[in-house]
């Protein structure tokens, strides 16, 4: 038998020592052949580096700004003091230590966990954009399971099993939004106040265990099984309590009690083998090809400005209002037709104006149909250039553009995904002779005073939101 | 410069250059627990000695010279174990991270590419190892695959990635100018 090769044994001596048995026989060999040779000196060092790095992984759920490190320093070493100076190398350890522990484990507030992935049965899991891993941490985002079941605890300790096929996004420590799909939750003491969004109604907890279902159309059926919540309708604004073992059903209006609820629980039955989700799926953003996305300001608005966000304000005023474009490539659908179509937005707080004294708004999105405009650059953008001018801030000019859907924020509220979906944004996307589609983004709800908060949703140069995305389902040629 | 700038300044350094410590540390001192604490200590020599660093100099060497010399420390003060590396081996090493720094920065930055690019059966494996933290013995039970089946696997993921790394290393556009 030959020798091993060098390289070989090198890499089999460095397995043994950071998973297996390491003799003083190996730590010998290794040593010889780590000092005989430069390049298997060279090896080794990348290797261990290798595996410092993958175990670093672990602390590094994000980065903090310095200022927050800072705050958990003590006031430095006067540079003469030199009766205090024995002390500090301790404290200053010790504050390092937490310093630096919080650095590690509190990111940012838009990366920080919402909630851990505990188990999952069976799961097959579609684009989703949060890891899909038992033992995962998972921030703001959605999690699209075609199948099985995953159990995942929030922060606030409540937990939810959600079933699929089901949509479901982390909204908050203590929140989530039910696209579609079902989900059970188990929610402690601790974590009373649990939230779960769906489109037409808010489920808020007080301390139960419920199920919930819905539909694609938006119907949702609630159960409680022990306990008591609480739903708010969105748009008729009713509210009603379901105590154990009562059920509702949410309709586009209005409730439904139902008192079917001592029997097997109503549940929504989807059509797993439904031909949509059998179709190709393709998510476009606007960062992607000759895609773009800015917002223009109408004229004298000397402040408020963002890199990261793409920010939309409607006032009675003529300054300081904002509408945002976006530009996708469509390319990569080479000719293939559009046949189910969503448009998400990822708001985040622009820190301008209140949110408090801002109700709720209503979003309106338009398609771009005059496609010479569609040449536009983020760089050389203005308000009264962008394609479909209008001088109204809520507005766009309706014979180059077209609506394809709007979407409600409630009131006080800056953040979170937000989607328009439709026949009409796949018609406009089909349409698109050029393809390339601008889309423009404006507020149509229009508040009297500027005091009122200014939105802003990612654009393509955010750190950690993903930019505007079209998730699009794909016909056969 | 004041006093409160200097503790700003060396959070910021340490705070750009602490993976690549702990991982010049690793390579001498593969023990995670020992190597943290090693890395720990050195924080506070560094932090101790910082008025002797002068601003602009090359900090991650610096840092490198301070840990090196607390690795030598540690491994005096602790029972000596017959598995240890000789010294003349933990100098050979040492030599080499310091001649090889900007590649092994360029290297660790290449990595999280090639992360991304495993097969998701692969990551998992990589997820319960050193995320999790587990023994083969308990990645056995977790997964059902034997010790020697994982032992392997990770041998290979850990191969994979370092031929990634190398492979983009080396391509044309990565080239120093």
């Amino acid at each position: 038998m030959n020798p091993p090769d060098p390289k070989t044994e090198l890499r089999e001596l460095c397995d043994a020592l950071l998973d297996g048995d390491f003799s003083p026989e190996s730590r010998a060999r290794l040593e010889e052949l780590v000092l005989g040779d430069a390049e298997l000196r060279r090896l080794y060092v990348e290797y261990l580096q290798l595996h410092a790095t993958l175990r670093q992984q672990a602390s590094r759920l994000g980065e903090v700004p310095l200022t927050e490190v800072l705050r958990t320093l003590p006031p430095a070493p006067e540079s003469k003091k030199v009766i205090q100076f024995p002390r500090w190398p301790l404290q200053v350890a010790a504050a390092l230590a937490v310093g630096f522990a919080i650095w590690w484990f509190t990111p940012r507030p838009a990366e920080r966990p919402l909630a851990t992935l505990v188990e999952t049965n069976g799961a097959r899991w579609e684009n989703s954009s949060l890891p899909t891993a038992p033992g995962s941490p998972m921030r703001a985002g959605r999690l699209r399971l075609a199948d099985g079941v995953a159990r995942m605890v929030f922060q606030s300790g409540a937990e939810v099993s959600l079933e699929g096929p089901a949509e479901l996004e982390l909204t908050g420590p203590n929140a989530c939004f039910l696209h579609s799909g079902a989900l059970t939750a188990h929610v402690p003491e601790a974590a009373r106040g649990f939230v779960v969004g769906t489109t037409h109604a808010r489920l808020i907890d007080h301390g139960t265990d419920f199920g919930i279902s819905t539909d694609p159309a938006g119907r949702a059926q609630v159960q409680v099984l022990q306990g008591e919540v609480e739903l708010q309708h969105d748009q008729s604004g009713e509210k009603l309590r379901l105590q154990t073992r009562e059920a509702a059903t949410i309709t586009p209006k209005q409730f439904q009690p139902s008192d079917k609820s001592e029997g097997e629980p109503d549940r929504y039955a989807f059509a797993r083998t439904a031909a949509a989700d059998q179709r190709p799926q393709m998510m476009l953003t606007t960062a992607g090809g000759t895609g773009d996305a800015a917002y223009v300001v109408s004229p004298n608005s000397p402040i408020h400005h963002s890199d990261t966000l793409l920010l939309v304000k409607n006032a009675t005023t003529k300054s300081f209002l904002r509408k945002s474009f976006l530009r996708f490539d469509l390319a990569p659908l080479r000719d293939r037709p559009v046949v189910g179509a969503s448009l998400t937005l990822n708001f985040e707080s622009s820190g301008f104006g209140y949110a408090s004294l801002t109700g709720s708004c209503t979003f309106a999105v338009y398609g771009l149909t005059d496609d010479a405009q569609d040449d536009w650059s983020g760089e050389t953008l203005t308000w009264e250039t962008a394609p479909a001018f209008a001088p109204e801030g809520g507005v766009v000019d309706t014979t180059k553009a077209v609506k394809l859907g709007t979407f409600t924020m409630p009131r006080g509220v800056v953040s979170g995904a937000y989607s328009v979906e439709g026949t009409a944004l796949a018609d406009f996307l089909n349409r698109d002779a050029n393809r390339r589609a601008t889309l423009i983004v404006v507020r149509e709800t229009s508040e009297s005073k500027n005091t009122s908060a200014v939105h802003g949703f990612a654009g393509n140069r955010h750190p950690t939101l993903a930019p505007p995305t079209l998730r699009l389902t794909l016909g056969s040629l | 410069m004041s006093p409160p700038d200097r503790a700003e300044e060396f959070v910021f350094l340490l705070a750009r250059h602490e993976r690549l410590l702990g991982a010049y540390v690793m390579t001498m001192v593969p023990h995670p627990q020992d190597a943290d604490d090693i890395l720990q200590e050195a924080k506070v020599v560094m932090w101790r000695h910082f008025a002797k660093f002068q601003t602009g100099t090359n900090f991650a060497a610096w840092a490198r010279k301070v840990a090196f010399h607390q690795v030598l420390a540690y491994r005096k003060r602790k029972h000596r174990d017959r598995l240890d590396f000789s010294e003349d081996f933990l100098k050979a090493v040492a030599d080499e991270a310091e001649s090889s720094s900007d590649r092994l920065e360029q290297r660790e930055q290449i990595l999280h590419e090639c992360l991304a690019k495993l097969p998701a059966e692969q990551r998992q494996v990589l997820h319960l190892r050193y995320q999790e933290g587990l023994s083969l013995e308990d990645m056995e039970a977790r997964l059902g695959r034997t010790v020697c089946a994982l032992y392997r696997q990770l041998s290979r993921v850990r191969q994979t990635l370092h031929e990634c790394v190398t492979k983009t290393l080396n391509r044309p556009e990565n080239e120093p100018a």
